[in-house]
C-alpha cells in the first residue's frame, strides 16, 4: 500500500511558539487515523499542514505523492479535489439548502449541475440524510450538520479524508453517528482517514485504527 | 458557468445596497468625466474650425520697390511652413473689403484713390497653425525688406489655445481624480461584498475549484457595476448631445468616441477594482 500523507522532520512554529518539531508521521492508503492530544497541541496545524494550507518551516510534508514545497497555488487546488476536509465548525454555507451544500463542491470543481446534484443525493442517503436534501442547513441539528459536511467531502470520492475536531461540538449520539459514518467511509469505500480529536473515547469504536499522540511537537505512533 | 453566475448573483445580493451605491457614484463621476471630455471636444472643435482659415497677411509699405516685391516673392514660397502665397492687390483688398462691409462701398469714391496696402495672403501648412509657429513666421515675414506689417490674429489665436489647453488639463485631472475615485467606490464595495462571502471562497478553495472560478464571480460583479455606471453615464450624454444638437444646433464631433469610451472606462476600473479587492481579501 502506499502512502498517502508523509511528514518528514516536520517543524512548524507560531511567532516562535514551535507546534511541531521535526515530527514525522506515515498514513498509507486506506488507513483509519486517529491523532490523539489536547486541545493547542498542534492537532489543526498538522491537518492544516496536510490540506496544504500550510507550507511545513522546516522538514517535507508529502501529500498523496506531491512534496508541499514549491507547489504553486494551482498545483495545490488540483491536489485537493482528492482531499476531502471536515472542521468542528462544520463551515457550511447557511444561505443553501442541504443538497445545494453538497453538490457545490462538485459543480465548481466542473461535474455538470445534474450529476452533482443525483450524486449529492447519494452522498447525503449514505448519511443518512436523505430526507433532508431540501431543508435549510440551519434547521439542522450540529450533528446532522456535521454528516453534511462528511456528505460534502466523500461525494467528490477524495483518497485521503482529513477530519479536524469533527465531533468537538457534538453530543455523545451525534458523535457515535458521525464516527460510525467515517468508519463506513474507510471500510466500504476504502477512504484513507485521518481523525484529529482530544476525545481518547473515540478509538473503542475503530478497533483497527491506527492512533498517533502528538505531544511537545513531536509525533508518536502507538500500538493497540 | 452556472455556479459562476449564480454565485456572482447572490454576492450582489449580499451587498445589493453598496452595488447600487457603486453604479450610481460610478454613473455621477464619469458623467462629469463625459461631460468635461465633451467640452474638451467642442472646444477642440471649434479651435480646429478656426485653424481651417488661418492665414498671415503681410501687408506692403507704399513706398516697396518692385525689387522688394520680387524678392519677397521668390522668399516666402521657401520659408518653413509656408503652403502657398497670394498676392491681394489693391483692387482685390478693396473688393474684399466692400464685400465685407457694404457700408463703405462709397470709400474710392470718396477719397479719390484706394486706401488699402497691397497684401500678400500666406497660408501655412496645416502642422504649422499654432500661435507659436505662426508667431515664429511672422517674424520671419516681417523681417523682409518693403514689409509695413504681418496680421495673422496671434492674440486671439494664442487665448483660444490657451482655453484648450486649460480645458484639457481639467479634463486630464477629471479622469485621474475619477479613475481614483470610481476604483476606489468599486474596490470597496467588493471588499465588503468578497468579505460577507468568505465562507463560500474558503469552501471553494477547500474542494480544490480552480482560482479563476472562485474570482470570477466577483470579477464579474465589479466588470458590471462600472459597465452600468459607465453604460448610464454614456446614456446621459447622448441624451446631453441631443439637447445641443438639435435644440441649440451645435454639433460636437467624436463624441461617439465618448459614449464608447464610458462603458469601456467603467468595465475597466471595475476590472481594476475587483481585482484589488480580491487580492486583499484571498491573497494573490
Amino acid at each position: 500500500m502506499s502512502n498517502v500523507l508523509e511528514f518528514q522532520r516536520v517543524s512548524k512554529s507560531y511567532f516562535g511558539k514551535e507546534v511541531l518539531l521535526e515530527a514525522d508521521m506515515t498514513v498509507r492508503e486506506g488507513d483509519f487515523v486517529f491523532l490523539i492530544g489536547p486541545t493547542g497541541i498542534g492537532k489543526t496545524t498538522t491537518i492544516r499542514l496536510s490540506y496544504l494550507d500550510e507550507k511545513p518551516d522546516k522538514g517535507r510534508v508529502i501529500v498523496l505523492g506531491q512534496d508541499a514545497r514549491g507547489l504553486k497555488r494551482r498545483d495545490v487546488q488540483v491536489i485537493r479535489r482528492k482531499i476531502g476536509v471536515i472542521f468542528q465548525d462544520f463551515k457550511l454555507l447557511t444561505d443553501r439548502s442541504v443538497l445545494d451544500n453538497v453538490s457545490f463542491g462538485l459543480e465548481l470543481v466542473g461535474v455538470r449541475s445534474q450529476v452533482a446534484r443525483q450524486r449529492a443525493e447519494e452522498a447525503l442517503s449514505e448519511v443518512g440524510l436523505a430526507d433532508r436534501a431540501g431543508d435549510d442547513v440551519q434547521r439542522l441539528s450540529g450533528g446532522e450538520k456535521q454528516r453534511v459536511a462528511i456528505a460534502r467531502a466523500l461525494v467528490r470520492e477524495p483518497l485521503l479524508l482529513l477530519a479536524d475536531e469533527p465531533t468537538g461540538n457534538l453530543d455523545p449520539e451525534a458523535t457515535a453517528r458521525v464516527v460510525e459514518t467515517l468508519r463506513y467511509a474507510n471500510e466500504v469505500k476504502g477512504t484513507t482517514v485521518l481523525f484529529a480529536t482530544h476525545n481518547h473515547n473515540l478509538l473503542e469504536a475503530v478497533p483497527k485504527a491506527r492512533v498517533f499522540f502528538i505531544e511537545a511537537g513531536k509525533i508518536e505512533e502507538v500500538k493497540r | 458557468m452556472k455556479p459562476i453566475l449564480s454565485e456572482s448573483i447572490r454576492a450582489y445580493r449580499a451587498n445589493s445596497l453598496m452595488a447600487w451605491f457603486s453604479v450610481i457614484s460610478s454613473f455621477l463621476l464619469l458623467l462629469l468625466f463625459g461631460i468635461s471630455s465633451v467640452i474638451t471636444l467642442g472646444v477642440l472643435g471649434l479651435l480646429s474650425e478656426m485653424r481651417k482659415d488661418l492665414c498671415l497677411e503681410v501687408f506692403m509699405k507704399d513706398d516697396a520697390t518692385p525689387a522688394q516685391i520680387a524678392h519677397l516673392e521668390s522668399v516666402v514660397p521657401q520659408l518653413a511652413g509656408v503652403q502657398s502665397i497670394r498676392h491681394i492687390s489693391k483692387e482685390n483688398a478693396l473688393e474684399e473689403f466692400t464685400q465685407e462691409f457694404p457700408e463703405f462701398s462709397e470709400i474710392q469714391g470718396l477719397l479719390g484713390e484706394i486706401p488699402l496696402p497691397e497684401s500678400y495672403r500666406i497660408t501655412p501648412k496645416e502642422n504649422w497653425r499654432s500661435a507659436e509657429l505662426m508667431g515664429m513666421l511672422a517674424k520671419k515675414l516681417s523681417s523682409l525688406p518693403g514689409v509695413e506689417e504681418v496680421y495673422y490674429g496671434g492674440e486671439f489665436l494664442q487665448g483660444a489655445e490657451r482655453v484648450y489647453r486649460s480645458v484639457l488639463f481639467v479634463t486630464a485631472a477629471l479622469f485621474i481624480v475619477v479613475f481614483v475615485a470610481t476604483t476606489f467606490i468599486i474596490f470597496q464595495t467588493l471588499r465588503l461584498t468578497v468579505t460577507s462571502r468568505k465562507d463560500v471562497i474558503e469552501v471553494g478553495l477547500l474542494v480544490g475549484a480552480p482560482i479563476w472560478k472562485m474570482r470570477f464571480p466577483f470579477m464579474l460583479d465589479g466588470c458590471l457595476y462600472g459597465l452600468f455606471g459607465g453604460g448610464f453615464a454614456a446614456l446621459a450624454l447622448m441624451g446631453f448631445a441631443w439637447v445641443i444638437g438639435n435644440v441649440l444646433g451645435v454639433r460636437i464631433p467624436g463624441l461617439e468616441w465618448v459614449f464608447a469610451l464610458l462603458p469601456l472606462s467603467g468595465i475597466f476600473l471595475g476590472f481594476i477594482a475587483s481585482s484589488s479587492a480580491l487580492s486583499e481579501v484571498m491573497g494573490r
